[in-house]
This record gives C-alpha cells, structure tokens and sequence, in this order.
C-alpha cells in the first residue's frame, strides 16, 4: 500500500471523484441558488445576470442537484457494500461513522488549543472530517427532500398539501446557508487552513499524504499502519 | 406621432446649419449679428412650439391648449379645494390612448369653454367606467363580478378602472406577454397600494423573487387573482385549483394549500410552519456559532504556536496579544529606520509645503 518516496495513497480514485463532484455540484447550487433567495440585495441581479436568469440559473441549479445526489447515492452503495458485502466494523478504526474515541477526542483538542494537554492521537478519520461527512447526510436528506419537493410541486401538493410547499423553503433557505457557512468557515479552515497543511492538503485530490505529515497528524493510524506493516516507520 | 415630430424638427435644424455653408456662416454672424439673432430666435420659437405640445397630434380638440399646463385648476371648486385640471402631454402621447381623441372617453363634455358642462346627475367616476366600457366591454363585465365593484356601487371609494390602471399613462400592455417589471410594478402600485400588506407578504415568497430578478413567467397578483374579477382565492376551493392550474398543470386541492402570504416570521402562519422556521433558524444560528467560534480557538493556538508565545493557560492569551503588539511596534521601527535612510531632499516636509502654498497666495 507504501506509495513509495514519503506517501501514503490515503484516498482511492472512487473517493477522490466523489469529493470532487460533490464540491463542483455545491458550488454550483451555491452561485444559482441564494440570489434567488436574496433577490432584494444589491448583488441578486448580476449574479443572476451572470447566469442569464432565473430560468437558466434555475436550470444549472437542478442539474446540479441532479448530480449532486447521484453522487450520494452511489455513495450510499458504496457505503452498503462494506458493511453489508465486506462486513466492515462500523465503529472500528478505518470506520468514518462516530464512535466514543470522537468525543474524547473532541475535549482533547479544546484541551491542547489551551495548552491544557498534548494533540490528540486521531486515528484514520479525525471528528471534525466524520462531521463534514455526516454533514452531507444530513445535508441531503434535508435541502436534497425540500428540494425536489420544490421541483416538483404539483407532487408535493398531490402527496402530502401544498403548505408543505412553505415548509420546504424554509428548509431548503435555512440548511442551504448553513452548509455555504459550514463549508466557508469551518471545513476549509480545518481541512485546508491549518498551519501545517497551509495554504491547502491536496490529499482530496491526489489521494496520497506525506508519511511525515500523518506521523503528526494522525499519529494512532501511523502507529497502527506501520504496526500492520503498511508503511515504514520515518 | 409626436417623436417623429419632434425628430423632423432636429434634422431641419440640422439641415438649416448645413445650408449656411461649414465655415462661412461664423464670418457673418460677425458681419450681420442682428439678423443672425432674429434668424436663431425664430428657431428656438419654432423648437419651442414642437416641444411644448407633444400630444396635439391627437388633439384635434385642442382640449390640451388649456389642460397642458401643470398649474392649471377647477377655477370654480364645489368644496373649496381647487382641483387639478392638468393632464400630462407626455405620459399620454406615451400612453396606449395616445390617438384617441379626449371626447372618446370624456364624454358628455361640450366644447364650449369654460362651461364643459357634463351630466350633473353622475358622479365623474360613474362617466369614467361608462367609458371604459364602451371600448371595453369583457374587461368591464368581469369588473361587474369583481368585490371592487360590488364595493364601488355603496362606496365611491372603491377602484374602479382608472384606480388600477391610471387614466391618461395606460400602458401598452401585450396580455400574456407581459414584461417582469410591468407585472412587478402592478403588483407593487396598482394591487400593493391598497393591499399593501398582502403585496409585502408575498413579496417575501418565491414567484416574487424570481419576478423581480426578470422572470417574466412567475406569477404576479393578477396570474391568480384575475385581471378584472380579482378573485378572493380559499385554500381547497375548486375556483383556486383553476387558477393554479394555469401555470401548474397538475394542480390538485391539496397543493392549493400552499399559502401565498406569509409573513416573514411565519406569525400567521400555521403553528407547525412556524416551528419548522424556529426550529430551523436556531439551528443554523447554534451549529454555525459553534463551528465558528471552534474554529477561531483553533486559530489563536496556531497563531501562538506561530509567533512562539510562552506562557500557561490563560496567561498566554494574554501574552499572545502583547507578542502581538510587540511584532507591530517593531515593524513599526524598521520602517522609521527605512524612512531615515532616505535622503532628506527626497521628500518635502510639511514646512516647505505651506512656504509653498505661502508664496502662491
């Protein structure tokens, strides 16, 4: 699994293609879908101009939907293949689910950013990486169900009533902003910012980690890689 | 009419210059000034004339002589208050009625001034509708239907025609393919003047978004209302299905439920689409501060890890923002060393500059 000179192939080509449409698809909602939503400021029109209006904006918009969940769901596969098919540990080491290890973690780091105690030791997948995952679920059950509920009006009205129209709007504005000011402010500041990965960890994209930057990093999964003989110690 | 007029007037006034030959005609306003005076003078009149009555291509009765002027008002008020006579050439050579003749619709009126006298027994509101109708008819039978006109004949109050669609400004409007800003602006001044409120409400929903960014498809008042039998719409109704239907093909009763006018605050809403807003508002507001202020504690440590602050606990906070300082004032002093190293010619203090100004002065 050693990529050889000083890395790690942290990411396969399935993940690095999913976290890529799933970037690319939420940009796209994010510069179609909040002028309509703040049509009143100063900056609706031209960003909507920019897209030739409403109608076309909207139209880049679902499609991106569209493939945003798509994406989702093969994920969603993905997922059930390796603990239905692989019998994968859910709440084992390599697991991105939440487990006990996160909380404890989480109070360590509050901790070390007082300098009341060492980083913690974080295995494969850190908390605040499981949250931005989580994240999505959370993020697609809600703005991707209030969304086609949107899209398709007449279906929600048939279904269940038409006030539910209201609802959905609520839902979708409200998660919608969350997750521009989610992603803006705390998963590229974690994911991106940090001082020892400044200005951006390529490892999304390239898939592959510096051996050294995991011994800091994620210091339990280095000791567990190289106790499986995975990678050489540095 | 009157554009082209106008634009008939510009070129002879071009043309005119042109005949006086390029560079001669400077030579003899110099040999001739009084004349060369008289001459543009006659052409500012003539110009003047073309500008000041715009509209008098339709009125061959000549009503705008006297109603062009913007002071011009009731010489005899009945109630004291002296009303306004003045119509806007302007706006009404602009307006869709611009080649009618003002007895079209002012009818009842006889051209002899100043008696004007019309129908004492009719209000002047009953002798508006009266002539909308006669070009009109369809339009003024739905408004027969409408509760504006059910209004109207107990309260005089009430709109009629002209309220909605103003008297001499009427638009040119292609129905069924009206412009974004025209269906705005209906909504905004003609149904928002006095269902205000209602127009603020749905303002804050999604049709009047998108029609107000140029979605000229969305739906404004009268898409659902009607034009001229402004319906009062029920959730459920087999009237509202229809009208949303227009739009929405595969409308059924239960999407009629989706309520058009909601306050910003959801208050008059449904109790549970008010949750749904709380709910959802405290969440972003909770998780977002959350992630932020987390973020920012990330930040200070890296900072002072950064900057290589000594200290314990809360203490390094404080020593952080002194190591802060201490890096600013002494980026401060590598400046100042910079700026002495200058030669002292090489800028002007501020002494020389008000010797400077001094001797300008």
């Amino acid at each position: 699994m050693a990529a050889g000179s000083g890395y790690y192939v942290r990411f396969n080509v399935y993940h690095r293609i999913s976290h890529f449409v799933m970037m690319t698809t939420f940009i796209g909602c994010t510069l179609t879908g909040p002028p309509l939503k703040y049509s009143y400021d100063f900056w609706a029109q031209s960003m909507m101009s920019f897209w030739g209006g409403v109608h076309n904006a909207g139209l880049v918009h679902r499609v991106m939907a569209a493939f945003m969940v798509a994406d989702f769901a093969v994920h969603a596969l993905y997922l059930a293949y390796w603990v239905l098919i692989k019998k994968a540990r859910i709440f084992g080491p390599d697991s991105i689910f939440f487990r006990k290890k996160d909380l404890v973690d989480l109070i360590g780091m509050v901790k070390w950013f007082f300098d009341r105690g060492d980083r913690p030791r974080f295995e494969r997948f850190s908390f605040w990486e499981k949250f931005d995952w989580f994240a999505v679920f959370w993020g697609i059950a809600m703005i991707g169900t209030s969304g086609f509920a949107l899209w398709f009006p007449t279906v929600t009205g048939q279904l269940v009533s038409g006030i539910f129209l209201n609802v959905a709007r609520i839902i979708h504005g409200d998660e919608a902003i969350l997750a521009i000011g989610w992603i803006l402010f705390v998963h590229l500041y974690n994911s991106h910012l940090r001082m020892n990965v400044f200005p951006m960890d390529p490892v999304i994209f390239t898939g592959r980690v510096p051996i050294e930057h995991l011994k800091h990093d994620k210091a339990a999964w280095y000791d567990r890689l190289v106790r499986e003989g995975k990678i050489k110690p540095e | 009419m009157t554009k082209r007029r106008i634009e008939a007037a510009g070129k002879g006034g071009e043309m005119s210059l042109e005949e006086r030959g390029g560079g001669g005609w400077a030579s003899r306003i110099a040999v001739r000034p009084t004349r060369t005076i008289v001459a543009l003078m006659a052409c500012a009149l003539v110009a003047l004339f073309a500008w000041g009555a715009p509209a008098s291509a339709a009125d061959v009765e000549g009503c705008l002589i006297c109603h062009s002027d913007p002071d011009f008002t009731n010489p005899t008020p009945a109630d004291g208050e002296p009303t306004s006579l003045y119509v806007d050439s302007k706006k009404f050579a602009a307006s869709v009625h611009a080649e009618l003749p003002c007895s079209s619709c002012h009818k009842g009126f006889v051209n002899t001034i100043p008696a004007h006298q019309q129908d004492p027994t009719k209000d002047y509101k009953e002798v508006a509708i009266e002539a909308c109708e006669t070009c009109h008819p369809d339009a003024f039978a739905a408004y027969q239907t409408s509760s504006h006109a059910k209004l109207f004949y107990q309260d005089q109050a009430a709109p009629i025609c002209i309220s909605c669609h103003g008297s001499h400004e009427i638009r040119k409007v292609r129905l069924g393919a009206e412009s974004a800003d025209f269906k705005m602006s209906m909504a905004r001044d003609s149904c928002g003047r006095c269902h205000k409120d209602k127009f603020e409400k749905a303002s804050h929903e999604l049709h009047f978004k998108a029609l107000s960014l140029g979605y000229e498809r969305a739906a404004t008042c009268f898409d659902c209302h009607g034009f001229h039998d402004n319906l009062s719409l029920k959730s459920g109704e087999e009237q509202t299905v229809e009208q949303c239907r227009q739009c929405h093909p595969g409308a059924t009763a239960g999407f009629t439920y989706f309520q058009m006018h909601l306050d910003p605050g959801f208050e008059n809403a449904f109790w549970g689409v008010r949750a749904v807003y709380l709910f959802f508002s405290t969440l972003l507001i909770v998780v977002l501060v959350t992630g932020i202020a987390y973020t920012t504690v990330h930040l200070q440590k890296e900072t002072r890890t950064i900057l290589g602050v000594a200290g314990r606990g809360v203490g390094r906070l404080f020593g952080f923002i002194r190591a802060l300082e201490e890096e600013t004032v002494r980026t401060h002093e590598e400046d100042d060393d910079k700026a002495h190293q200058r030669p002292p010619d090489a800028t002007a203090g501020p002494d020389d500059e008000h010797t400077d100004r001094g001797g300008v002065a």
